[in-house]
């Protein structure tokens, strides 16, 4: 039985079951910290300070010092809605107006149990 | 996992709502993230959520708008009002009444003086209440007849409050339901005047008369009924043919009106025409020197029904069905029709003292100034008489102002009060709203404990009060006439000597000023010589200690000391009950406080 199970909000169907396609345990959690960081601030009904606001991030300068302050803002969102993991180390390349983001993960309550999620960001316009 | 037994669908709250679906899930394998808010499961409990919270409210804004009395948009308001027949007052204006004599006219390019010198409608005046200019105007041509000096009289002219508009409206279309707007939220609806013309060339116009019922309405019936329409403005609008006419196609309608600024203009006494007052269509012919002296001063005005008003009176008037039968009917019918109405009061005549037998006592407290004039009276009885029992008559009784002076001694800690407040003058005020709020209305008692209460709660530094109440009736002597006078106070005065007292007057035979002065339930007038001691001048009257009935027996007043002629009383109680028709009140002036700073740990020293 898994411990966590959640929905993919791309709501891709199983091939076989024709149902909605789950995520579970470590996938779940990869899944829920995807949403966190990508949602924008306010996007959330009624839980005004939820989201990473990546987006805002897209055309700022990103130095060493701004990975090391995300990091630190990110386990804060983290730590009020997704408290199942923590950000160990978070990575950030800027090319051509693409930015891409490495966050290197734990789970809390078994820090063993390290992952990895790579988000990329770019203009579409 | 056993389903929950209970499914809760009675909150309206996002975060109640939202936690409901936990619950739901939390019974259900299939998902279990639903607790990590960035799960991409509480994204779509989200979307549940928001949609329920959605409905729900618009379910609860919905049902409230459907009754009325929990309806809070004006417009579910008015239709609620008007299924139950009820037409909300807009606007008022106040009106006015002059005396104006015309001494000389100046005569232009040869023109002579008219036999009847006509006053126009439209003629407008100006007059200033407070720091407020309003203008008036006349609705009607009034005329007067060469006097025998050449000067012309008009009396009793009525002057409205407001700007005289006029706005014309072409038929296009002769279907019953065609609604025409009135282009300004502040119309006087009483003051609008309809006039239609066939066509273009129609030269003798028809006036059409505004209703505000559909008896003896049929099909040649050339009437209109306003209402206020759901945008908040007022608009007209005609029958379907068999009941009241409709004009036919092409026909102009114009609509004068009044608009008006309501309650403020209440209260004008002085009017200046705002241009030469001329005579009916011919400029040539105006006013050289002429007095305006004043009649009535303006009453009446008043401001649109409120949202609660018009709540209050539609039920009232439902229950009344536009007939005056019992108590509430009758002050239901003149709230709805009159609007200078603070307080009423209604009595059968078998429960007046004395017993008046087919007749309506009412007692009116005007929203402006102390009683209603003759007018209003003359106006409530002509809309009564069509609505109340045949051989009922409707008897007016003024309201009696008892006025209350009240003298308090506040006693405050001086390391309590703050810096800015000056407790003397909050005190003062704490009173007048007492006034307002409590008293100064039919029906309301003084209660002695609950004043003083106020008084020890106007600020924490207030340690205690004493206060001192009498009560005095004004009375408007006649003078040099020998003549008694009744003042019933309708409290038990107080027995011992000087407990009724009065301001300074003199009467005939004595020179020097006295005033009133009772030993026990005999009265005199009294005065004080150079030593201070009280001289009897003549016996005055008596008093009724227990029914605080002062009755003055043939006394002949040569003179008055100041305004008025106050009669004062010591009440047994310092509790003051109102009579019938009794209205309490406590003045401005007649509010006395002193404030003695005691600190915690002083003896106090009483003043």
């Amino acid at each position: 039985m898994p411990r966590y199970s959640d929905l993919n909000l791309n709501f891709i169907k199983h091939p076989n079951t024709r149902d909605v396609l789950k995520r579970y345990d470590l996938d779940a959690v990869k899944n829920a910290v995807r949403n966190l960081v990508k949602c924008n601030r306010g996007e959330k009904l009624f839980k005004p300070n939820f989201g990473g606001s990546i987006r805002g991030l897209l055309f700022e300068n990103i130095s060493n010092t701004d990975s090391e302050l995300l990091k630190r803002k990110w386990n804060e969102l983290l730590l009020m809605y997704e408290p199942r993991a923590t950000i160990d180390r978070l990575d950030i390349t800027t090319e051509n107006n693409e930015m891409y983001i490495l966050l290197y993960l734990s789970l809390k309550e078994t820090p063993e149990v390290q992952f990895t999620l790579p988000i990329a960001v770019e203009r579409v316009r | 996992m056993a389903a929950p037994s209970t499914m809760k669908v009675t909150e309206l709250e996002f975060d109640q709502i939202k936690a409901n679906l936990k619950t739901f899930l939390s019974s259900k394998d299939e998902f279990k993230d639903y607790d990590f808010e960035a799960s991409g499961l509480s994204f779509l409990l989200d979307t549940l959520a928001y949609n329920t919270h959605y409905n729900a409210l618009m379910a609860n804004f919905v049902a409230n708008e459907m009754f009325l009395d929990t309806a809070a948009k004006r417009s579910s308001v008015l239709s609620h009002a008007k299924a139950l027949g009820y037409r909300t007052r807009g606007i008022r204006s106040s009106r006015a009444k002059v005396d104006i004599k015309i001494n000389t006219l100046t005569l232009a390019n040869s023109a002579s003086a008219p036999d009847t010198f006509i006053l126009p409608k439209g003629t407008a005046f100006i007059s200033t209440v407070g720091n407020t200019q309003f203008q008036f105007v006349t609705l009607n041509d009034r005329s007067a007849p060469k006097n025998n000096d050449g000067s012309y009289t008009l009396d009793d002219v009525e002057l409205v409050e407001g700007v005289l508009f006029s706005y014309e409206y072409y038929v296009t279309d002769d279907s019953p339901g065609v609604i025409y707007p009135i282009p300004n939220q502040s119309v006087d609806t009483s003051t609008t005047a309809l006039t239609v013309r066939q066509s273009v060339s129609d030269v003798t116009p028809t006036q059409w008369q505004r209703s505000d019922t559909i008896l003896n309405v049929d099909e040649n019936s050339k009437v209109y009924w306003t209402q206020e329409g759901m945008n908040g403005y007022y608009e007209f609008f005609f029958g379907n043919g068999q009941m009241g006419m409709i004009p036919a196609v092409g026909s102009i309608l114009v609509l004068e009106y009044v608009s008006s600024q309501g309650f403020a203009s209440n209260g004008a006494k002085k009017f200046v025409p705002v241009s030469r007052i001329a005579h009916e269509g011919n400029s040539n012919i105006t006013a050289a020197s002429y007095r305006i002296s004043l009649s009535q001063e303006s009453v009446g005005g008043a401001d649109p029904e409120t949202i609660p008003e018009i709540k209050h009176n539609a039920a009232n008037h439902f229950i009344v069905q536009d007939r005056a039968v019992t108590v509430s009917d009758y002050k239901a019918l003149i709230q709805e029709y009159f609007a200078n109405v603070r307080s009423i009061k209604v009595w059968g005549g078998e429960d007046n003292n004395p017993v008046r037998y087919g007749k309506v006592m009412v007692c009116i407290q005007p929203q402006y100034g102390d009683y209603i004039t003759q007018t209003e009276k003359d106006y409530i009885s002509d809309i009564l008489a069509e609505k109340s029992v045949i051989s009922i008559g409707l008897e007016y009784i003024d309201p009696e102002y008892i006025n209350i002076s009240v003298a308090t001694v506040a006693y405050y800690d001086p390391t309590k009060l703050p810096k800015s407040m000056n407790l003397a003058t909050e005190i003062k005020n704490i009173v007048q709203d007492f006034s307002e709020l409590e008293l100064e209305k039919f029906g309301q008692h003084f209660r002695f404990s609950k004043f003083s209460t106020v008084i020890d709660e106007t600020d924490d530094s207030v340690n205690s009060n004493i206060t001192a109440v009498t009560a005095y009736k004004t009375l408007i002597p006649k003078l040099n006439e020998t003549q008694s006078y009744t003042l019933n106070f309708y409290n038990q005065i107080k027995n011992g000597t000087d407990t009724v007292t009065s301001t300074l007057f003199k009467i005939y035979g004595e020179q020097n000023w006295v005033r009133l002065s009772n030993i026990g339930t005999n009265l005199y007038a009294v005065y004080t010589n150079d030593v201070g001691k009280t001289i009897q001048v003549a016996f005055a009257g008596t008093v009724d200690l227990s029914k605080g009935i002062i009755s003055l027996s043939s006394l002949e007043f040569t003179e008055i000391y100041g305004s008025d002629f106050r009669v004062t009383i010591v009440p047994s109680y310092q509790d003051i009950s109102a009579g019938l028709n009794n209205i309490l009140r406590i003045r401005p002036d007649d509010i006395s406080i002193k404030v003695v700073a005691e600190l915690p740990t002083q003896n106090r020293t009483l003043v």
